[in-house]
C-alpha cells in the first residue's frame, strides 16, 4: 500500500530542499509522523540560519509602498525567500500587503510556507485572496500544498474550499491532512451525499484502505455516520469497506461502533456475503478473541433473523471451519447461549 | 556515509528524534545529508541575491533606511 501521508511529507521535504522528484523516495517507506518530524526539523534548521535577515526583511517591508512590495517580491526575491519572510510578518501587515502579489505567485509561495509558524498570517488572509489561491493550487493538482493550506486557514474559508475541490481531491486531502481537528470539522460540513461520493472516490482511486485508517481517527459519532452512509448503499460499498477494515485489522475501532448501530443497519452488514470470506471472518474472530469482545460480535449476529443466522453459520462452516471452532470455544467461555448461528456451529461435526 | 547521529547534529535535534533513519540504506542517509547541505548553500546564495536584487527596486529615498534594517542580517 502506498502511504499517501508519508509520500506527501517526503514531497514537502523535497520542496523545502528543492530536490528532484525522485530524490528521497526512500522516505515513503517510513511512518508519516516520523517523516513529518524530520521535515519540520530540516525546515527549522534551514530557516534558523537566516531568521534574523528574514525578520529584518519583514520589518523593512513596512517602509515600502504596497505596489513596490509586489514587484520586489515577485521579480527580485522569489517565492521561497518570500515564504520565509511571510512567516515573520505581523498578521495585520500581512493582510494589508497580500493583495500586492499575484495569485500564481502566492500559490508558489505556499509550497514552502511553514504553515505552523505562518498560521497567524494565514488566518489573517482575506477570503478574496485565500479562495483564489486554493483554486489555483487545486487547478495545478498540488493537493499536498492545498491540504496544508486547508489545515490552517480560517474555518469560514472551508465551505467555499470544499466547493472548489472534487471528490478525488477531497479524499486525497483528507488522507494527507495533518490536523485531525480540521478533518473532523470538514467531516461535519459535508452532507451524506457528498460523503457517499467521497467514499466512492476512495474506492475508485484505490485508496480506500488509507481512507479507513483516516476514518478510524474520527470521533465515534462520525464513524457511525460513515457506517450508516455505507450501509445506505446496500452491498455496493459494504464489501469494499468491510474488506479494507479486515485487511487493516481495524475491527478494534469499528466493531464496537457497528454493534451500536440500529439493528436494521447492523443486519445489512451482517447479511453481506463479504462476512463469510475466510480472511474477513478470521480477522473478526482474531479481534474478538484478542479484545475479549465477543458481545460485540453477538450483537452483530443477533441483528439477523434466525433463518438468516442459520444461512450465515452454514456459509461460515463451509468457508472457515477452524475459525468457527475457535468462535464456538470463545462463546462457550463467555456462556453465550440462545443464538441460532452458534447452535448451528456447535452442532457441526 | 552519514550516520543517524550526524544527521541529527546537522539539523539540531536529538538522535532519538530521527532514530527511524537507522533503518534506511546508508547511501540514502548520505543523500539526505547532501541534499540538506546543498539546500543550505543554495538558500545562502538565494538570500544574498534576493537582498541585492530587492535593493535595486527600493525607491532611492528609502534605500538607506531599508539597507540599514536588512544590512545587519546579511551574510
Amino acid at each position: 500500500m502506498v502511504d499517501l501521508a508519508a509520500t506527501a511529507e517526503a514531497g514537502h521535504l523535497r520542496r523545502e530542499l528543492d530536490a528532484a522528484d525522485d530524490d528521497l523516495a526512500f522516505l515513503h517507506d517510513f511512518a508519516a509522523d516520523d517523516v513529518r518530524r524530520l521535515r519540520i526539523a530540516v525546515a527549522e534548521s534551514l530557516a534558523a540560519r537566516h531568521r534574523k535577515t528574514f525578520r529584518s526583511m519583514a520589518a523593512a517591508s513596512k517602509l515600502l509602498p504596497k505596489q513596490v512590495l509586489g514587484t520586489i517580491g515577485e521579480k527580485a526575491v522569489g517565492p521561497m525567500i518570500c515564504s520565509k519572510i511571510a512567516a515573520e510578518l505581523d498578521p495585520g501587515h500581512a493582510r494589508k500587503i497580500v493583495g500586492s502579489f499575484s495569485v500564481p505567485f502566492l500559490a508558489d509561495l505556499c509550497r514552502t510556507l511553514d504553515t505552523v509558524s505562518a498560521q497567524p498570517v494565514l488566518l489573517a488572509m482575506p477570503s478574496k485572496i485565500a479562495i483564489p489561491v486554493g483554486t489555483e493550487l487545486d487547478r495545478r493538482g498540488d493537493l499536498e500544498t492545498l491540504a496544508r493550506f486547508i489545515d490552517v486557514v480560517d474555518i469560514a474559508l472551508i465551505p467555499p474550499m470544499l466547493d472548489i475541490v472534487d471528490d478525488d481531491a477531497l479524499i486525497h486531502i483528507a488522507i494527507v491532512a495533518q490536523s485531525r481537528e480540521r478533518l473532523s470539522e470538514i467531516f461535519e460540513l459535508i452532507d451524506d451525499d457528498r460523503l457517499r461520493s467521497v467514499i466512492d472516490a476512495a474506492v475508485r482511486g484505490g485508496v480506500l484502505d488509507q481512507a479507513v485508517v483516516m476514518m478510524a481517527e474520527l470521533a465515534p459519532s462520525q464513524v457511525t455516520r460513515v457506517l450508516e452512509v455505507v450501509v445506505g448503499t446496500g452491498d455496493v460499498l459494504i464489501t469494499d469497506v468491510v474488506s479494507a477494515i479486515a485487511e487493516l485489522d481495524a475491527w478494534d475501532r469499528v466493531l464496537p461502533i457497528l454493534a451500536d448501530l440500529e439493528p436494521d443497519d447492523i443486519a445489512v452488514v451482517a447479511a453481506s456475503p463479504v462476512l463469510t470470506r475466510p480472511d474477513v471472518f478470521e480477522s473478526i474472530v482474531d479481534h474478538v478473541t484478542a479484545a475479549d469482545a465477543v458481545h460485540d460480535l453477538v450483537a452483530v449476529i443477533s441483528s439477523l433473523e434466525p433463518a438468516k443466522q442459520e444461512s450465515l453459520a452454514v456459509a461460515l462452516l463451509d468457508a472457515a471451519p477452524d475459525t468457527c471452532r475457535r468462535l464456538v470455544e470463545l462463546a462457550d467461555v463467555h456462556a453465550v447461549r440462545d443464538l441460532v448461528a452458534l447452535d448451528v456451529l456447535r452442532s457441526a461435526p | 556515509m552519514a550516520s543517524v547521529g550526524e544527521i541529527a547534529a546537522r539539523i539540531g535535534v536529538e538522535e532519538d528524534d530521527v532514530a527511524f533513519l537507522d533503518a534506511a540504506d546508508p547511501a540514502d542517509r548520505q543523500a539526505l545529508v547532501e541534499a540538506i547541505d546543498a539546500a543550505g548553500l543554495a538558500r545562502d546564495r538565494e538570500l544574498l541575491d534576493a537582498v541585492d536584487n530587492a535593493l535595486k527596486f527600493v525607491p532611492r529615498p528609502l534605500r538607506g533606511r531599508v539597507l540599514k534594517l536588512i544590512g545587519g542580517g546579511r551574510g
